[in-house]
C-alpha cells in the first residue's frame, strides 16, 4: 500500500496472538499470492489477503490493526482451500480480527479475559456473579425504594415486584418471570451492562478508525462516516459479501440466518420496551400477537442459523475453528435456546426448572451485553467501521456494476 | 600379419529390400574379401556364429560388417583378436534414404569400398602397460570430501594417501557448530559428527595421513605419478596411481564487502565468522560482547554479482537459515531477519526452509539493501527496498550476518603442482570461475588430467551432503583409471579402447603442435621440443594426428592412412555424371549418433554425401580435406561438437580446435584455387538430427551454385 518507509519491529506476541487464535499456519505463507488471486471479496487494488500475509509473518501489528482489509474479509475460505503452502489465509484472518479486537479492548485485561480459553471459567462466572449479586440485592433495592405508591398503580407494581423476587419464589406460584428478576431489576441490569459496553466498544472502535486514519487514509476520506455507513448498509443486510464465497456456502444461509435472528430480537425487545414504558403494557403478550410471532420467528433464526454454523464449522476440515468461534457460536446458540426454552417452560408451566431456564438465559444475554466489545461478537461494530471506512477511503468503494 | 578378410551383409531390418544385395556382394572379391556372405539376420545367434565359425574355420581374421550402427549390436559383433569395422548400412543408408534407388545403392557401394579400404589397412591394437602400477590414490585435501574419497578407496581395498595443508583432518566442519539435515524429514540441523569421522580414518591402515603438508610436485602419468609432498619433515616422495581433488574452498575476502559495512562496523561478521561463534557457544556483538538478539542476515553479500563472485554458491541461503535457528534456539524472543535476492533451497532443503520459515522468530523477505548505518550504541540500521512488505523498510540489528561466497581453492593456486609441460594447475578453470569442474556434459568428476578427479567444493558449490557423494564418485573414477591403465586401456570417453597414439619421432620436427593442443597434457618434451609420450595420460581422441604436419602420429586402428584409403576408395562419379560428392568427417560422440537417429526416425536427406567417422573433428588432418579435392569430392562437411563456454566437446577442444584450423585449411584450398566455401563446419548436438536434412541439403545446394570440382577425373 504505503510507499513509504517503515520501521520494522516484529511484535512476537502479537503474531503468537494470531496464531492460537486460529493463524497457526501464517508462517507458512511464501507470498505467492494465489490468495488474493482466487478472492472473489478482495478490492482489485493492492487486494487482500497476500500483503496482510506477509505482516502477520513479520508481526506488523499496527499495520494490521489499522487495515480495513482484514475486515472486508468474510472468511469464505476460498483462499485457504486454494493455499498451495497450507498457510489458511482465511484462519489467519480470523485470527488477526480476534488480535485486534483483543488489542484495541478497553479496558486491556477484557480483552485478555475473552481471548483466553484458560480463562474461559472466570469470563463466564462473573455475568453469573453479577446476576446473583442483583438478586440477593433485590431486598435491600425494595428497602430503599418509595413505598408510599399505590400497590396497583404501575409504579407501585414495579416495586412490589422486588418485594418477592428472588430464588424464594421457587417454585411455588403461577411461573412469572418478574416474580424472580423484577422488571425494574432487569432494565437496571442490562441497561447498565449494555451501557458499558456500548461504551468500551466506542473507544475501541475509535482507536480503531484513528489507527485506520493514520495508516491507511493516504488516498484521503471522502465525505463524513455516517452517510457511508448508511451507504454499507444495504451489502451488510443483503450479506452480498458472503454471497461471493465460493467454498463453504452454507455460512451465508448460517449466518444470515442468524444475523435477522439478532435483528428480529432487537426489534422485538426495543417495542416491548417502548410498549411497556410509553403504554404500560406487561407482558406475556399474547401468543397470536405479532411482536410474539416476531419473537419466536427470531428465536427459530438464531437457533437453525447457529446450527448451521455449527455444523458447518464441524465438518469443513480445510479450515480451524479458534476458542473465539467457538464461544460465539455457543453464545449464540445458548441464546437462542434458552430464550425459546424460558418461553417454552413458561407454556409448559415446568416449574421446577422455569427459574434456572430464565437465569441461564440471563447469563447468555448478560455475557452478550458485557462482552459485545471483547467477543467475537464485535466484530458486528468492526466490520462494519472497516467497511465504512473502506467506503471512504475510496478502497472498497466501487464495483463495475455499482457505477452502472 | 597375413590377412583374411570376410565381408558379411546383413539383409534384414529393411537392407535386403531396399538394395540390390547381390551387386553388393559380388564387389566383395574385387575389393580384397576372400569370403563373402550374406545373412538375412546377422546380429542373431545363427548369424553371429556363422562369422564366428569362418573366424575359427576359414582362418578369417579381418572382418567386414556391413550391417547396422556400430553403436548398436557392439557386443554381438565384439569379435576379439579380429580386425573389425562395421558399415552403417542400416541407419545412414536404407533408413534414410530412397530404397531400391540409382543414387542409394551407390551410397551403399561407396560404403563397402570405404570399410573394406580401412579394414585392409588396420592393425590389430597391442595395449601400452607399464610395469609396477600403483595403486594408491593421492587425495588432496582433509576436509569431508577427502575424508569420504580416502574411505572409500580403503574400503575398496586400495591404498589412499591425504595431504592436508591444515594440522588437522576435518577441514571446514572444524569450524562448524551444526550442519543442515541429512535425512527426512530435514528440518532440524544436526551435529557434524567430524570428531567420528576424522577417527575412522586415523584408525584405518590403510590410509596414510599428511597434516601441515602440500603437494609440492606430481609427475609422470596416471598409474606412475611420482608425488613430492612437502611436510614439516621435509619431503616425501611416494608413487601415486591417482589423484582426487578435494581442496574444498575459502571464504570470499570480505574486505572487498565495503559497501556493506564489513570492517567499517564493528557488528557486521561474515557468515563464516559467525558460524564460528555459534561453536564457541557465544552469538555476542563484537562491539560490546552483548548478547546478539536482532541478527540481521545479507543474502548473496558479494555473490551474484559481477563486482565480486559472479556466481550463486548455492548453500548460503540454507547456510543462513541454519544459522538463523542459532539465534533463536539460544533465546526464545530473539529475532533474525533474511535479506534474499531469491531464496535458493534446492533439493530437499525445501523442506529445512520451510522448517525455518514456522519458526515465529525468523523473519524472511525479498530485498535489495540500500543502506547500513550505525548508531551510536553500534546497532545497525537496514534500509531495504523492493520488499515483500508492500514498500521499502527499515530494520534495527545487533549483528549483521554477511552470506558471503565460496571461492574454490584452484582459483589462485595450482594445488596439483602437475610437471607438466602444459603447466602446474588445471586448464580452463576460467570458464567455471576457478572451479575444477569440467563441462564434459555428462561427465563428472573428470578434469583435463587424466587421472586426476574432482570432488566436492573444488569443483563446484555444494554442501557436505552433496560433497560426500561427490567423493564416493571421485574415489570410484580414481579406482577405475588405475584398473584400466594396468591393463592398457583408455578411460572416459573411450573407455576400453585399447589403441595409443604412436609417434614416427624420426620424422618429427619439433613444431610442438601436438605438445600444445592435447586438451590433456598427455605430451612433456624434451630440451629440443620433441614430444615425449605419457600414454596413459592420453584419452586417445587423435586431435595430436590432426594437428601434426608431418603426419607421423598414428593409432592401429586410425591414422592418416586408414582414412585416406576410405577417402580414395570413394567412387567418383565423372564430370558428365552431374552427381556431386559430398564427404562428411562426422564426430564419432555426437553427430554420428545424430545421423542415427535421423535413421531410426526415417529423416530423409540427400544421398550424395559419403560419411567417414572420426575420433573427435580435432583429429581431423588436414590432408585428408587435401585428399579429398583431390580426388574430385566436390564439398566437405565437418561435423562436430558445440564448442565455446557451454562445449559439448568430448575432448573439451576438439570442435573449437578444427574450427581454428579452418584458416588452414582455407589456404590449402587457395592454393589448389578452389573456393574456401567448398569446405564447411557445423556443431551439431546429438539431439538435432531433425536439422540434419536442411545441414545436409543446403550445402549440397551451395555445392550445386559453385560447381562441381574442377579437379574431378584428374
Amino acid at each position: 500500500m504505503s510507499e513509504q518507509e517503515f520501521f520494522v519491529e516484529p511484535d512476537l506476541n502479537f503474531i503468537k496472538d494470531v496464531q492460537r487464535a486460529g493463524g497457526g499456519d501464517l508462517k507458512k505463507c511464501f507470498q505467492c499470492a494465489t490468495c488474493s488471486v482466487v478472492c472473489n471479496v478482495t478490492p482489485d487494488d493492492s487486494p487482500f489477503p497476500r500483503k496482510e500475509m506477509i505482516w502477520a509473518q513479520w508481526g506488523q501489528k499496527e499495520k494490521l490493526m489499522s487495515d480495513p482489509d482484514v475486515w472486508l474479509c468474510h472468511q469464505c475460505n476460498d483462499c485457504t482451500a486454494n493455499c498451495p503452502r497450507g498457510a489458511k489465509p482465511g484462519d489467519v484472518f480470523a485470527g488477526i480480527r480476534s488480535a485486534s479486537i483483543k488489542a484495541f479492548a478497553f479496558p486491556k485485561f477484557m480483552g485478555t479475559l475473552l481471548s483466553s480459553p484458560g480463562m474461559a471459567i472466570f469470563a463466564w462466572a462473573i455475568p453469573i456473579v453479577i446476576l446473583l449479586i442483583m438478586i440477593s440485592l433485590f431486598p435491600t433495592i425494595y428497602s430503599i425504594l418509595p413505598h408510599n405508591l399505590d400497590p396497583h398503580s404501575f409504579f407501585g407494581e414495579l416495586v412490589n415486584e422486588f418485594k418477592v423476587a428472588g430464588w424464594g419464589n421457587m417454585p411455588a406460584g403461577p411461573i412469572k418471570w418478574t416474580n424472580f428478576y423484577p422488571e425494574l431489576g432487569i432494565d437496571m441490569t442490562f441497561i447498565t451492562l449494555l451501557t458499558l459496553g456500548i461504551i468500551s466498544l466506542a473507544v475501541g472502535l475509535y482507536r480503531f478508525w484513528n489507527t485506520m486514519k493514520e495508516n491507511h487514509g493516504e488516498m484521503g476520506l471522502m465525505g463524513a462516516p455516517v452517510p457511508n455507513l448508511l451507504a454499507a448498509v444495504p451489502t451488510i443486510f443483503a450479506h452480498k459479501k458472503f454471497m461471493e464465497c465460493d467454498e463453504s456456502k452454507n455460512r451465508y444461509y448460517g449466518h444470515l440466518g442468524v444475523f435477522y435472528g439478532f435483528v428480529g430480537a432487537f426489534v422485538t425487545t426495543a417495542f416491548v420496551a417502548s410498549q411497556f414504558w410509553l403504554l404500560g403494557m406487561k407482558t406475556p403478550y399474547g401468543q397470536i400477537s405479532h411482536v410474539k410471532f416476531l419473537g419466536n420467528l427470531s428465536a427459530a433464526a438464531i437457533i437453525i442459523g447457529g446450527l448451521v454454523l455449527l455444523v458447518q464449522r464441524a465438518t469443513y476440515k480445510k479450515s480451524v475453528s479458534s476458542y473465539f468461534d467457538w464461544t460465539l457460536i455457543v453464545l449464540v446458540l445458548g441464546l437462542g435456546v434458552t430464550g425459546l426454552g424460558t418461553e417454552l417452560v413458561r407454556l409448559a408451566d415446568l416449574k421446577s426448572i422455569a427459574y434456572p431456564t430464565y437465569f441461564i438465559h440471563l447469563t447468555f444475554v448478560a455475557y452478550l451485553f458485557l462482552y459485545l466489545p471483547f467477543s467475537k461478537m464485535a466484530h458486528l461494530a468492526y466490520r462494519s467501521v472497516a467497511m465504512t471506512f473502506a467506503r471512504q477511503a475510496q478502497r472498497d468503494l466501487v464495483s463495475a456494476e455499482e457505477i452502472a | 600379419m597375413e590377412k583374411k578378410f570376410g565381408l558379411y551383409i546383413c539383409t534384414g531390418c529393411g537392407i535386403g529390400e531396399a538394395l540390390d544385395i547381390e551387386k553388393l556382394a559380388n564387389m566383395g572379391p574385387q575389393l580384397g574379401a576372400a569370403v563373402v556372405k550374406t545373412h538375412e539376420f546377422l546380429c542373431g545367434d545363427q548369424g553371429a556364429q556363422m562369422i564366428k565359425s569362418d573366424i575359427q574355420n576359414e582362418g578369417v581374421n579381418t572382418v567386414a560388417i556391413a550391417a547396422c550402427s556400430p553403436r548398436v549390436n557392439f557386443d554381438v559383433f565384439n569379435l576379439p583378436g579380429v580386425i573389425t569395422e562395421r558399415i552403417n548400412l542400416r541407419e545412414h543408408v536404407v533408413w534414410s534414404h530412397t530404397p531400391n534407388d540409382e543414387d542409394t545403392q551407390m551410397l551403399a557401394a561407396d560404403y563397402i569400398r570405404m570399410g573394406s579400404a580401412k579394414v585392409k589397412k588396420m592393425e590389430l591394437p597391442e595395449p601400452h602397460v607399464e610395469d609396477d602400477i600403483s595403486r594408491t590414490v593421492l587425495v588432496i585435501g582433509g576436509g569431508i570430501t577427502g575424508i569420504t574419497a580416502a574411505l572409500g578407496v580403503a574400503k575398496a581395498g586400495y591404498e589412499a594417501v591425504i595431504v592436508e595443508k591444515e594440522p588437522q583432518l576435518g577441514g571446514f566442519m572444524n569450524k562448524m557448530y551444526k550442519k543442515l539435515p541429512t535425512s527426512w524429514p530435514f528440518e532440524k540441523v544436526e551435529e557434524t559428527g567430524i570428531d567420528a569421522k576424522v577417527q575412522e580414518v586415523t584408525s584405518n591402515p590403510n590410509i596414510k595421513v599428511y597434516t601441515s603438508a602440500t603437494v609440492e610436485a606430481i609427475a609422470g602419468q596416471p598409474g606412475k605419478f611420482d608425488v613430492t609432498i612437502g611436510t614439516n619433515g621435509g619431503p616425501v616422495e611416494t608413487q601415486i596411481g591417482s589423484v582426487v581433488l578435494a581442496t574444498g574452498w575459502k571464504p570470499y575476502d570480505a574486505s572487498k564487502l565495503e559497501s556493506y559495512g564489513y570492517g567499517q562496523y564493528p557488528n557486521v561478521v561474515t557468515n563464516v565468522m559467525f558460524e564460528e561463534m555459534a561453536k564457541n557457544g557465544q552469538l555476542t556483538r563484537p562491539s560490546d560482547g552483548r548478547p546478539a538478539k536482532n541478527v540481521a542476515f545479507i543474502q548473496c553479500a558479494g555473490q551474484r554479482d559481477e563486482n565480486h563472485l559472479p556466481y550463486c554458491s548455492s548453500v548460503c541461503c540454507a547456510t543462513s537459515l541454519k544459522q538463523a535457528t542459532y539465534v533463536r534456539e539460544k533465546d526464545p524472543n530473539a529475532k533474525a531477519y533474511i535479506f534474499y535476492k531469491d531464496m535458493r533451497t534446492p533439493g530437499q532443503y525445501e523442506l529445512f526452509y520451510k522448517s525455518a520459515q514456522n519458526d515465529t522468530g525468523i523473519f524472511l523477505t525479498k530485498g535489495n539493501v540500500t543502506n547500513i548505518a550505525e548508531d551510536a550504541s553500534n546497532n545497525l540500521l537496514l534500509e531495504v527496498e523492493d520488499t515483500l512488505l508492500g514498500g521499502p523498510l527499515s530494520v534495527s540489528a545487533d549483528l549483521l550476518v554477511l552470506a558471503t561466497g565460496m571461492v574454490p581453492t584452484t582459483a589462485d593456486e595450482a594445488i596439483l603442482n602437475l610437471q607438466y609441460r602444459q603447466g602446474p594447475g588445471l586448464p580452463d578453470l576460467e570458464l567455471f570461475n576457478g572451479f575444477a569442474d569440467s563441462n564434459f556434459i555428462c561427465f563428472p568428476y573428470e578434469t583435463r588430467r587424466t587421472g586426476v578427479y574432482s570432488a566436492g567444493v573444488v569443483k563446484m558449490p555444494q554442501t557436505i551432503a552433496e560433497s560426500v557423494d561427490d567423493a564416493t564418485g571421485a574415489a570410484l573414477k580414481a579406482i577405475q583409471v588405475i584398473e584400466s591403465v594396468a591393463v592398457g586401456r583408455a578411460v572416459h570417453p573411450r573407455a576400453g579402447d585399447e589403441t595409443y597414439p604412436e609417434f614416427f619421432l624420426q620424422r618429427c620436427t619439433q613444431c610442438k603442435r601436438c605438445t600444445e593442443e592435447c586438451p590433456f597434457g598427455t605430451l612433456d618434451e624434451d630440451e629440443k621440443g620433441t614430444p615425449k609420450p605419457n600414454p596413459n595420460r592420453c584419452r586417445r581422441c587423435g586431435i595430436c594426428l590432426g594437428a601434426c604436419p608431418e603426419r607421423i602420429i598414428s593409432f592401429k586402428n586410425y591414422s592418416i592412412d586408414i582414412v585416406a584409403s576410405a577417402v580414395k576408395s570413394i567412387d567418383v562419379p565423372g564430370e558428365e555424371e552431374n552427381k556431386p560428392r559430398v564427404l562428411a568427417f562426422v564426430c564419432e560422440n555426437d553427430a554420428y549418433p545424430a545421423f542415427d537417429m535421423a535413421g531410426i526416425n526415417h529423416v530423409t536427406y540427400d544421398p550424395n554425401i559419403r560419411m567417414i567417422p572420426v575420433r573427435c573433428l580435432g583429429s581431423v588432418n588436414t590432408v585428408w580435406v587435401a585428399d579429398s579435392l583431390s580426388n574430385g569430392i566436390d564439398g566437405i562437411l565437418m561435423i562436430g561438437c558445440k564448442y565455446g563456454d557451454d562445449y559439448q566437446c568430448h575432448f573439451a577442444k576438439g570442435s573449437e580446435l578444427a574450427s581454428y584450423r579452418m584458416s588452414k585449411v582455407q589456404e590449402t584450398l587457395n592454393r589448389l584455387v578452389l573456393e574456401s566455401d567448398r569446405v564447411q563446419i557445423i556443431q551439431l548436438a546429438i539431439n538435432e538430427y531433425d536439422q540434419i536434412p536442411s545441414i545436409v541439403n543446403g550445402f549440397m545446394e551451395k555445392i550445386q551454385e559453385i560447381g562441381l570440382n574442377p579437379y574431378k577425373g584428374f
